[in-house]
């Protein structure tokens, strides 16, 4: 078959490069939208996601673990540890803080896990166990305050050595570790304890014993790990409709670049899609002939798009630390879909314009 | 409805009206018209007699008023709108006045198209355009784009591409007028060929006279009808072809000639035998 539609495409290049580029930039917007989008929700609950439990125990009412506020008596962890299915409890501290550097302020969210061997504790640090005296800085506040390792940050009035950073961002900010006895100290809640973490012998029975420990225990909430996420990932919730709104209206300006491209190139063509009505092409041949132009620049518009948007990602971030992104195949391959449904849409007038032409022009000359 | 076996074409009362009421303009008044294979018949006329317009409802690209178009025995006029495009991709090869290609296809992929839209794809379809190009002396000239070709050249794709698809009616609109003299003598030539050889029968509407020495009948469509041909005469100075009656007249050497003016008679008068040897057959009765 002749490749009608490439070649008109073809046959008005700056036309053509200019269309691939409209759509490659709404591609761009709604990627880049959506990837910070799904990093800020993803960074957001990243401490409780990586941390290594079941159950999240917090004072009764506290429904998260930044707007909210949670103080236990230290002595729960024995009463939450003989709650049938409980394999294991450790006390959490968290909070965030400011913490001085030889240059200035700077922020971060401080987080301490209490356990015996410092297995826990060490887990989101690669293996590193923290003496006193010793913090793991988040990699967002090392960048941001200039800090590294084997500096020495003053954080609640004690001198604390940077011995490691850490490889996630949590929160907005980061989340920086502690020593608990440090922690302790330096959060003023002697006997205290922020959180619970809970291991379960069966993990799919987590929302059991989370219910088996509010039952049991008064003045608590407890929460399976993919609950609390959810809880504290509702204030991400009203970023959506300004998410939803800007990728809409990416797509919309593809779409209208797509469609006003393939609207042009037909009525310029409109004779020549004469000449085909009256040598015999039928209509079907003909819209054809117009959704393969349209899906040709929907889809060329996104393999420029979203690779571009990913390189562009990742050298923002090189220069801005707060920048993230986080890029899965599936959205990326929803925006593919989105595409070429919009294309598919964009092509609807060019093609009434199609139907409309009287093949019988082709005989004025 | 069955016609004749060797009728390809046949045109029964034909009338086409646009607007109405005052506005209302006749372009096409009851036509009778049939053709048989193998058979050229050149329709001539006034500018605005609607010739064209007759050539359009021949060939399914405008719904008649009136009257009926039959091709090979089909009742055209009968079929519904999405009946028409396989009966012009099939029955029906068009030839243009402005050739009417593809400006972004090769001269090949001119013809290629119209065997694609007949469902003929891949190497059969690119070997059979390659092949009517070749046999219409295009063989160099395959992969030149429209714009690169002399507007003879076009005319020749234009007619492979009303071949492609080996339909037994060529519908011919003016096409020598965007010629110069030697490729419309080319052309003329080409589509006697098509009709003779080939035995398929061609339609031409042409205010050019060189058609007359191939076609085996002349039509005169005036103000939407066939008018009585006997009485037409072509002006030997301008070419024209005027109705005897009622035009200047001049006796010569025993024959009588008929101008369109009385300018292009007293040119005549100055020195005929400038005129005569342009071949000129005075007051002849085409028929």
């Amino acid at each position: 078959m002749v490749p009608v539609a490439r070649k008109n495409l073809l046959a008005e290049k700056t036309r053509f490069v200019v269309a691939v580029g409209g759509v490659a930039f709404a591609v761009f917007l709604v990627v880049v939208v959506m990837a910070v989008y799904l990093d800020a929700r993803k960074s957001f609950t990243a401490v409780i996601d990586d941390t290594p439990a079941d159950v999240w125990v917090t004072q009764n009412g506290a429904f998260d673990m930044f707007h909210s506020r949670s103080s236990l008596p230290e002595e729960l962890e024995g009463t939450v540890g003989q709650v049938p299915g409980v394999t294991a409890v450790h006390r959490v501290l968290a909070r965030q803080m400011a913490f001085q550097t030889p240059s200035g302020e700077a922020r971060s969210f401080f987080m301490a896990i209490h356990a015996g061997d410092g297995a826990i504790a060490s887990e989101g640090l690669g293996g590193v166990t923290l003496a006193p005296g010793q913090v793991a800085i988040s990699n967002l506040a090392s960048r941001e305050s200039g800090v590294d390792v084997g500096d020495r940050i003053t954080l609640g009035g004690r001198q604390l050595l940077v011995v490691a950073t850490t490889g996630e961002r949590i929160g907005f900010r980061g989340t920086s570790f502690l020593n608990y006895a440090d922690a302790q100290g330096i959060f003023d809640e002697p006997g205290r304890a922020s959180y619970l973490v809970v291991s379960v012998a069966d993990p799919t029975e987590a929302a059991t014993v989370a219910q088996a420990i509010e039952g049991r225990v008064s003045g608590v909430s407890a929460f399976t790990q993919q609950q609390f996420a959810d809880s504290s990932r509702e204030e991400m919730n009203s970023l959506q409709p300004i998410v939803a709104v800007i990728m809409v209206i990416g797509f919309i300006v593809g779409g209208a670049v797509v469609s006003l491209t393939i609207y042009t190139a037909t009525v310029e063509k409109a004779r020549e899609f004469g000449v085909m009505k009256a040598i015999g092409a039928s209509g079907p041949q003909l819209y054809r002939i117009i959704l393969s132009q349209s899906l040709t620049v929907g889809v060329l518009g996104f393999l420029v798009g979203a690779p571009l948007s990913i390189g562009a990602s990742r050298l923002i971030e090189r220069f801005v630390p707060e920048f993230g992104a986080l890029f899965q195949w599936q959205p990326i391959a929803a925006v593919l879909v989105v595409v070429l449904l919009v294309s598919l849409i964009a092509a609807y007038l060019p093609v009434r314009r199609i139907a409309a032409i009287d093949p019988a022009l082709v005989f004025r000359a | 409805m069955q016609t004749q076996d060797d009728t390809v074409v046949e045109v029964r009362g034909l009338s086409k009206v646009f607007g109405s009421g005052e506005a209302e303009v006749r372009a096409v008044d009851g036509v009778d018209l049939a053709a048989r294979r193998g058979e050229i018949v050149l329709v001539m006329g006034p500018s605005g007699s609607g010739k064209t317009t007759l050539l359009t409802m021949m060939g399914g690209l405008l719904r008649p008023t009136a009257g009926s178009v039959h091709i090979n025995g089909f009742d055209i006029t009968a079929l519904d709108e999405s009946k028409l495009p396989p009966i012009r991709r099939q029955q029906v090869g068009f030839v243009f006045q402005s050739f009417n290609l593809l400006e972004a296809l090769t001269a090949a992929e001119n013809v290629e198209i119209a065997l694609n839209l007949a469902g003929v794809r891949g190497r059969e379809a690119r070997q059979k355009a390659e092949g009517l190009l070749v046999e219409l002396g295009m063989e160099k000239r395959l992969r030149f784009l429209p714009k690169a070709l002399s507007g003879g050249e076009k005319q020749r794709v234009s007619i492979a591409r009303a071949l492609a698809n080996d339909p037994k009616l060529i519908l011919a609109d003016e096409p020598t007028a965007n010629l110069d003299s030697r490729h419309g003598h080319e052309v003329v030539a080409l589509l006697r060929d098509i009709a003779k050889e080939q035995g398929r029968t061609v339609v031409i509407v042409s205010h050019d006279h060189r058609i007359r020495e191939v076609a085996d009948r002349v039509l005169w469509l005036e103000d939407g009808r066939f008018k009585d041909i006997g009485r037409l005469a072509r002006d030997p100075v301008c070419g024209m072809s005027v109705e005897q009656e009622g035009a200047p007249a001049l006796a010569f050497e025993g024959q009588t000639y008929y101008f369109c003016s009385r300018g292009c008679r007293s040119e005549f008068e100055e020195d005929p035998q400038r005129f005569l040897s342009a071949a000129a057959r005075p007051g002849e009765a085409w028929s």
